[in-house]
C-alpha cells in the first residue's frame, strides 16, 4: 500500500515538474512514468543496500538509461525527460534538516546533513554520467566492428 | 549577410542559455549553425553568464559577445532550437528564414501561468505524498505549494533577483505551513515544509553543475554550483528566519 502511494507522488509530482520546466504535451506522460520508474527502483533497493550514495547512483544511472532509450525514439535532447524523472530523488528534505539544525543551533548535525545533501546530488550526476559513458563505449564499439 | 549570421547564431546561443541548455549545447548549436552557412575556424566560448561566438570567412574575422543575465527552465525552447539548428543544417534555411524562426521562438508562449500554478501546488502534494505522508498533509503541502508558486510568480514580476524571491517565497511557504500546523494538529509541519520547498530546491543545478564538470567545462561547472548554492543559502535564510522566529515566540512547532 505504501509503495503504491510512493509512485502515485513521484508520477504527480513529476508530471508537475515537467509543466513547470515546459516541456512538451506529448513527452509529459513519458516524464511522468520516469518519475514513476525511479521511486519503484529507489524504494525497491533502498532497503537491501542501506547505503543512500549507492542508492542514488544505481537509480539515476537506470533512469538515464530509460531517457536515453526514450529521447532516441522521440528523437529530442535527454534532459527533458531526465530533469523531470529524477526530481524526486533530489535531496531537498536534507537541505531543510541542514537549515533547521542551524536554527536550531546543533551546528555538528548541520554539517552532517549538509554534506549528505551534497553528496546524494553528486550521486544523482555521477549516475548520469556513468550511463552516458557506458552507451557512448557501445556506440564507439559498434562502429569499430 | 555574416553580420545576419553572426546575429542569428548569437540569437540562438542567448535563447538556449536562457533555457538552462547545458553548456555544451549551447557551443554545440552555435558551431553547427556557422558551419552549416559556410564558416571557418568556428570557436564558441559559452558561460552561464554570456557567451562570445567568432569565425572566419573570406579572410574576414566577425566576433560577437553577448551577456545573459536571466536564466529560467524552459526545456521545450531548447528542443525547438535544437531541432531548429538541425534543420539549418540539412534544408539549408536562408537566414532570413532562420532569423524569423528565432524570433518566434523568442517571444512563444510556454504553458499559461494558471496551469502553472494548478500543477505547481499538485506537484507539492506528490512530494508529500512520495515522503509517505497522509492525504491531509498532502493537501495542506497543495496549499503551501500554491502560496509558494504565487510569490515566486509575482515577485520575479517586479524584478528584484532571484536570490530575494527564492527567500520570500521559502519564507511564505513557511508561514503557511506553521499556520496550518497550528490549528490542526497531529500533523506533521515538517514534511509539508519539505515537500512544498522542494518547489525551488536547486536539486537540478547542483546535479548540472556536477554534470558540467565533469564534462569539461569547468567554469561553467563552479558557476552553476555557486548558483545553486547561492539560491540553497537564500532558501535557508527565508524558511530559517521564519521558524527561529517562531520558535522565540511559540516555544516550539
Amino acid at each position: 500500500m505504501e509503495l503504491i502511494q510512493v509512485l502515485i507522488g513521484s508520477f504527480i509530482a513529476s508530471y508537475a515538474f515537467g509543466i513547470i520546466f515546459n516541456i512538451k504535451k506529448r513527452y509529459l506522460l513519458v516524464a511522468a512514468m520516469g518519475g514513476m520508474l525511479c521511486s519503484l527502483i529507489y524504494s525497491l533497493i533502498a532497503p537491501k543496500i542501506k547505503n543512500e550514495f549507492i542508492t542514488l547512483l544505481i537509480c539515476s544511472s537506470i533512469i538515464s538509461f530509460y531517457c536515453e532509450a526514450m529521447a532516441r525514439i522521440e528523437k529530442t535532447p535527454v534532459t527533458s525527460f531526465f530533469i523531470c524523472s529524477v526530481i524526486s530523488l533530489v535531496p531537498g528534505g536534507m537541505m531543510y534538516y541542514t537549515m533547521q539544525e542551524i536554527v536550531m543551533g546543533n551546528m555538528n548535525q548541520s554539517v552532517i546533513y549538509c554534506l549528505s545533501a551534497i553528496a546524494n546530488a553528486g550521486a544523482i550526476a555521477i549516475g548520469v554520467s556513468v550511463a552516458q559513458t557506458l552507451l557512448k563505449l557501445i556506440g564507439v564499439i559498434r562502429r569499430m566492428r | 549577410m555574416m553580420e545576419k549570421l553572426l546575429k542569428c547564431s548569437c540569437l540562438a546561443g542567448k535563447l538556449l542559455l536562457e533555457s538552462g541548455a547545458e553548456t555544451y549545447r549551447v557551443e554545440d548549436t552555435m558551431v553547427r549553425l556557422c558551419k552549416a552557412y559556410g564558416c571557418e575556424e568556428v570557436e564558441s566560448f559559452v558561460l552561464p553568464t554570456g557567451l562570445i561566438l567568432s569565425f572566419e570567412k573570406d579572410g574576414q574575422n566577425y566576433t560577437k559577445n553577448i551577456r545573459v543575465s536571466e536564466r529560467n527552465t524552459d526545456l521545450n525552447r531548447v528542443d525547438l532550437i535544437n531541432s531548429l539548428s538541425r534543420k539549418a543544417n540539412e534544408n539549408h534555411l536562408t537566414l532570413d528564414e532562420l532569423y524569423d524562426e528565432l524570433c518566434k521562438l523568442k517571444t512563444r508562449e510556454a504553458y499559461p501561468f494558471s496551469h502553472q500554478l494548478f500543477f505547481a501546488s499538485i506537484g507539492a502534494g506528490g512530494f508529500a505524498l512520495f515522503f509517505q505522508s497522509s492525504l491531509i498533509e498532502a493537501f495542506f503541502a497543495c496549499i503551501c505549494g500554491f502560496f509558494i508558486k504565487l510569490s515566486e510568480y509575482s515577485l520575479s514580476k517586479l524584478k528584484i533577483g532571484s536570490f530575494i524571491i527564492n527567500m520570500v517565497s521559502g519564507a511564505i511557504g513557511t508561514f503557511t505551513a506553521l499556520l496550518i500546523g497550528c490549528f490542526i494538529k497531529n500533523i506533521s509541519v515538517d514534511t509539508i515544509i519539505i515537500s512544498s520547498i522542494m518547489l525551488l530546491v536547486p536539486g537540478i543545478a547542483i546535479t548540472n553543475a556536477i554534470r558540467d564538470s565533469i564534462a569539461g567545462d569547468l567554469i561553467s561547472g563552479l558557476t552553476r554550483a555557486l548558483e545553486a548554492f547561492l539560491i540553497a543559502i537564500s532558501i535557508a535564510l527565508g524558511t530559517g528566519a521564519i521558524l527561529s522566529l517562531w520558535i522565540a515566540l511559540q516555544g516550539g512547532f
